[in-house]
């Protein structure tokens, strides 16, 4: 993490921090899958730096610089509450003689800010944060020296910050604008995606049929499938969506009436135009222009032509609409502000419609978007728990728990029928609801935490997934046995997803629980290793199949942390049930997770991991990251600013969840777009 | 209509019921007849089958002509003179499975460089196709596999690859045998329709400059050859595609869907040859892509008219280091068993007769996977093979040994059997010009 300082009325920057950002931890190419089995990491620690140098800029939300001051430089370290602390210490040596310090300042947990006064000159900063006494994470540790030269004024800087071993904190990617008055979005066209388009078919038309089946699937990455860049329209789509447009077409022509009623002596033309202006809207979910209708209306006299009714003619009309990027794409374009655009009312409605619901906007939705009233703050904030609390708000929490965590995985898993033969395709669906489940009731039933997510020791389903738990016939939810499994970390369309088809993987599992979980970047092995996986071995745990490639130099920088964390999870099996035993010889589950939170911690067993994930700061701002990117399409810039003020939103809610979820609207990247 | 039983036409066939005009012409026939020997072949089909091989069971022990062929390419012995091997080509790539399935028919490692094959044939080819490249699947979107899929468009985007057998069909053969009069009136609303799509996108785009501007690209392009391809026109052709008596019904959302059940793993395979080599007897495309699964597969090869290998096929690749063990033993069954497949697909090219020409004489089949040897995960022997015609450019019935050549030469050398003047493909650092012995 680093943090900028700021003041007025002078601003300095550091370039060679603040440079272009090299986080394109994201290319449309390069899939997290074509990641191989092992990976050993070469990544230089500043490239992380830098990502995290970068979302300085996303807190500016959370400090206001001093009005001009004498002739002191004034530092402001902003952004605090994004890291678990109980104090942070900000420390400035006068160089050169680095000596005692210039400056000692403590600041208590809550703060959102510290601030300092100095003279002018050339300073080494050092940032503490401070837990139970113990610094857990400083500036300190980390490669580079953070020396600035601080001006009279306002001085922007960068601190990065790492953990006791020198590590940068994991990034949350980010490059806001640094020196923009807030965090804003992108202007983006987001392409719906498949249940999008379905789902929206289905409320404009009533489509009752899947009219997406044949819909080029969308490529994942990070698990999540609404990732913008990669929703493009390809020859394939194009013919998809004509294929589909003519399917709700016909639809809507078949029940005209409910669209529109032609009027006694009312000509052909002026009907169809009354149905554009009706229809339109709804389909474009914004305002159709003169120039749109003047052109539907040719579409629809050259239907006439053809069509022996006025319905045949209606249809093609309806088409048209539906290949228009007016339907095909959320936009997200805004007009301008000054310095920003701002996202109009309707597209405000369409933004929190499919957030929430994955569809598009309802009656009321469209009639606030009409009158504008969507561009108010408080009318927004309103609509979002609206949308969250109606029974379809659970599709966010479904779909996200789904793909945050790859549950959705499951489905297409083939096990080793010799070894697990009960692992049908019934119960692999049962399993992918379970997570969905329990995820949904937590944050919209239970008002749960984040740490309740990982140490809840219930969980729900039916008699078949408490077989596979092996607590009985009895129907779920039940209380499973909490020195076994915990929270979601328990569930089998995870541990079964992230395992192999006969035995577990450590690295699987590990590296789902660094990315997913903590939001750590895995690099690929470096060129030329080699990476085969250990052989399989029957007589073998899975633990002694995999140790040797933990202990060889060339992959154990990378593999102590992958493995570390994944061999404590060796007590639930490659379907997820409890195990003591692997190849008649008792299971080993401890495990380690290295330098997370600034520290290494041991433990033994999935139940211990959850507790540790529960109680981490570095796992509770991962799930803000992951939702970010959920939320915004984007892995980059524009999720790291929207994540940067959801932080501080979240730990403010006292980790709630559904608070976190009802503070996306809130947040200014939410209506305000940057204007390059 | 119903799909159980037999899919057919009769009568005129315009690609996509859209055609406003009928040529009655046997298009492929026509063309084909005046094809003189040495000729450049004017198809290709490309055809990919997962998770690596045993090399030593794959190759001949000797190279030379018409070599003795071991185990596994045992199946294609009756179609030696058409079929050449060349052993020691390696991938010039780092990585694994999906590294590898990214590689096969781009050449490259460069994620944002990646143009497969059968697109860049389909685009040097197509152009006055109904289709470019037609690209069917057995299952190969079937468990995640669209992280896995082995073809890419110009723009680097992962191509579509169609796994429904009804679908795949309607895409080919269009969905209604039209009255000319009524197509006519089909193909102008579609004209309208695109016509508008064309307007609004075009006037988005100048609204929004630079902003979004590769996105709205593409699909302007995508738009212009969805309307190209409304124009074109299939000659009389009679497909006659047996469903095995299995049924895929539109809509499906059960898991798995019909055509991705492992148990007719093997009948689907068959109704996607068939209708491969009917589109291409019938002219709809230059090129097709036939995948089967994808890298790191989970079909059980326990599926009607399979081996009986009661076992995920990525499983049993690692066979545990012995190339001659039991658990090579069943491995090397189910990649038998995709040779036997290629044999079945170069016997139905073979049996469209032309003149006194068959369709395999004019058409370059290229047989590739992911991987070198399956259970180490290299890229070394990569288990592929070409073949086509024994008068054509390709000189096969040979198998060649090479030292660690790499395998874009290779690629080079399908291209100018195909007539293209390509000197590299993919990435041209990674070898330039074809294998000479390999080029009449």
């Amino acid at each position: 993490m680093a943090y900028a300082a700021s003041g007025a009325p002078y601003s300095y920057k550091l370039e060679s921090h603040m440079g272009k950002p090299a986080t394109t931890i994201f290319s449309p190419a390069a899939s997290p899958s074509e990641r191989p089995d092992a990976r050993c990491s070469q990544r230089a620690p500043w490239i992380l730096v830098l990502a995290l140098a970068m979302l300085a800029g996303c807190t500016k939300p959370y400090f206001r610089p001093r009005g001009p001051s004498s002739s002191a430089a004034v530092l402001i370290v902003r952004g605090l509450a994004q890291v678990d602390h109980d104090e942070v210490k900000l420390r400035a040596f006068r160089l050169p003689e680095r000596e005692s310090p210039g400056l000692e300042q403590v600041t208590p947990r809550g703060a959102l800010q510290l601030e300092a006064r100095l003279a002018p000159g050339r300073y080494l900063l050092q940032l503490d944060y401070l837990k139970a006494g113990v610094s857990a994470l400083s500036s300190s540790t980390c490669p580079q020296p953070a020396e600035f030269d601080l001006q009279v004024g306002e001085n922007v800087v960068t601190i990065p910050l790492c953990d006791a071993a020198g590590q940068p904190l994991p990034p949350t990617e980010a490059s806001c604008q640094a020196d923009g008055p807030e965090p804003l979005g992108q202007r983006v066209l987001r392409r719906l995606t498949r249940a999008e388009y379905q789902k929206t078919v289905e409320s404009l038309a009533g489509v009752d049929t899947d009219v997406t089946a044949d819909f080029p699937k969308e490529v994942k990455s990070h698990g999540f499938d609404n990732l913008s860049d990669l929703l493009v329209v390809t020859d394939a789509h194009a013919e998809a969506y004509l294929t589909a447009a003519g399917k709700v077409a016909a639809k809507v022509a078949a029940a005209l009436d409910r669209h529109v009623t032609c009027q006694d002596g009312e000509s052909e033309e002026d009907c169809a135009s009354r149905f554009i202006r009706s229809f339109g809207p709804k389909t474009f979910r914004g305002v159709v222009s003169d120039d749109e209708h003047a052109r539907l209306l040719v579409v629809f006299k050259q239907g006439r032509e053809a069509s022996a009714t006025l319905a045949g003619a209606i249809e093609l009309v309806v088409q048209a609409m539906l290949m228009s990027p007016r339907f095909l794409y959320r936009h997200e374009l805004g007009v301008a502000a000054g310095d920003h655009f701002a996202l109009t009312s309707w597209e405000i409605a369409s933004a929190l419609s499919y957030l929430y619901w994955g569809t598009m906007p309802d009656e009321r939705l469209f009639s606030l978007a009409e009158s504008g009233e969507l561009a108010k703050p408080e009318v927004i904030a309103a609509e979002a728990r609206r949308l969250f609390e109606d029974p379809r708000g659970r599709e966010l929490t479904d779909r996200f728990a789904a793909s945050w965590l790859g549950a959705d995985l499951v489905l297409g898993l083939n096990k080793d029928q010799e070894l697990y033969p009960d692992f049908t395709s019934s119960l692999r669906e049962k399993l992918l609801q379970e997570t969905k489940s329990f995820f949904t009731e937590a944050v919209l039933a239970r008002n749960a935490t984040f740490a309740d997510l990982f140490t809840a020791p219930h969980t729900v389903g039916d008699p078949e997934l408490a077989k596979h738990y092996g607590v009985g016939e009895a129907s779920l939810p039940a209380t499973l046995p909490a020195e076994q499994r915990l929270g979601l970390l328990g569930h089998a369309s995870l541990l079964a997803s992230y395992a192999d088809a006969n035995a577990t993987s450590p690295i699987k599992r590990g590296a789902f629980v660094l990315e997913r979980l903590f939001c750590q970047t895995l690099p690929p092995p470096p060129p030329g290793l080699d990476i085969k996986p250990p052989p399989r071995d029957p007589a073998a745990t899975t633990r002694e199949r995999f140790a040797a490639h933990s202990q060889s130099p060339a992959c154990s920088g990378c593999h102590v942390r992958i493995d570390g964390a994944g061999f404590g999870m060796e007590d639930l099996d490659a379907v997820g049930r409890f195990q003591t035993e692997q190849a008649g010889k008792p299971v080993d589950a401890t495990g380690r997770l290295v330098g997370i939170d600034g520290a290494d911690r041991d433990f033994r067993g999935s139940a211990e991991l959850s507790r540790l994930v529960a109680g981490s700061p570095t796992a509770r701002q991962c799930l803000v990251t992951q939702l970010s990117r959920f939320s915004t399409g984007t892995l980059g810039a524009p999720a790291a600013c929207a994540a940067g003020g959801l932080q501080a939103a979240f730990s403010a809610g006292n980790y709630n969840l559904k608070q976190l979820f009802l503070a996306i609207p809130t947040q200014s990247a939410f209506v305000k777009r940057r204007g390059e | 209509m119903g799909m159980r039983g037999y899919l057919s036409r009769r009568g005129l066939l315009r690609f996509a019921g859209m055609s406003a005009l009928s040529l009655p012409l046997m298009r492929v026939l026509l063309e084909s007849e005046a094809a003189l020997a040495a000729e450049p072949a004017k198809r290709a089909l490309l055809v990919y089958y997962p998770d690596g091989n045993i090399a030593s069971r794959f190759f001949p022990a000797t190279a030379g002509a018409l070599p003795t062929l071991p185990f596994i390419t045992s199946p294609l012995t009756p179609w030696l003179s058409n079929v050449a091997l060349v052993r020691g080509l390696e991938y010039r790539v780092t990585g694994s499975h999906e590294a590898g399935a990214a590689f096969c028919l781009t050449g490259t490692a460069k994620a944002d460089q990646r143009y497969s094959l059968d697109s860049y044939l389909g685009d040097r080819l197509g152009g006055s196709s109904p289709k470019k490249v037609l690209r069917l699947g057995v299952g190969s979107n079937f468990q995640s596999g669209a992280d896995k899929l082995v073809s890419y468009l110009s723009s680097g985007a992962l191509a579509t690859i169609q796994d429904s057998p009804r679908a795949a069909f309607l895409e080919v053969f269009g969905s209604q045998a039209a009255s000319p009069a009524d197509a006519a009136k089909v193909a102008a609303g579609k004209k309208s329709v695109l016509d508008f799509a064309l307007s609004e996108l075009q006037s988005l785009q100048q609204r929004l400059g630079a902003l979004e501007k590769t996105k709205l690209d593409e699909h302007l392009t995508a738009l212009r050859e969805l309307e190209r391809r409304l124009g074109s026109v299939v000659g009389e052709c009679r497909p006659d595609v047996s469903m095995r008596g299995l049924e895929f019904p539109e809509g499906e959302t059960s898991y798995p869907k019909s055509f991705e059940r492992n148990e007719h793993f093997g009948l689907i395979g068959e109704i996607m040859m068939d209708i491969m080599v009917q589109a291409l007897a019938c002219g709809v495309m230059p090129v097709g892509l036939l995948q089967w699964s994808h890298a790191v597969s989970p079909t059980s090869f326990d599926f009607q008219g399979g081996p009986g290998v009661a076992k995920e096929h990525h499983g049993i690749s690692h066979y545990g280091g012995d190339p001659n063990g039991a658990d090579a033993d069943l491995f090397a069954a189910c990649q038998r068993w995709y040779m036997e497949q290629v044999a079945y697909l170069l016997a139905a090219l073979s049996k469209v007769k032309i003149g006194e020409r068959t369709l395999l004489d004019d058409t370059v089949v290229f047989v590739t996977t992911e991987l070198g040897d399956s259970d180490r995960h290299d890229f070394s022997d990569v288990a592929c093979l070409v073949a086509s015609g024994t008068q054509g450019r390709l000189k096969v019935g040979q198998a060649l040994a090479v030292d660690k050549l790499s395998y874009n030469h290779l690629l080079v050398t399908i291209l100018q059997s195909m007539g293209l003047e390509d000197d590299t493909f993919g990435d041209k650092d990674l070898g330039a010009g074809p294998i000479k012995e390999l080029i009449a």
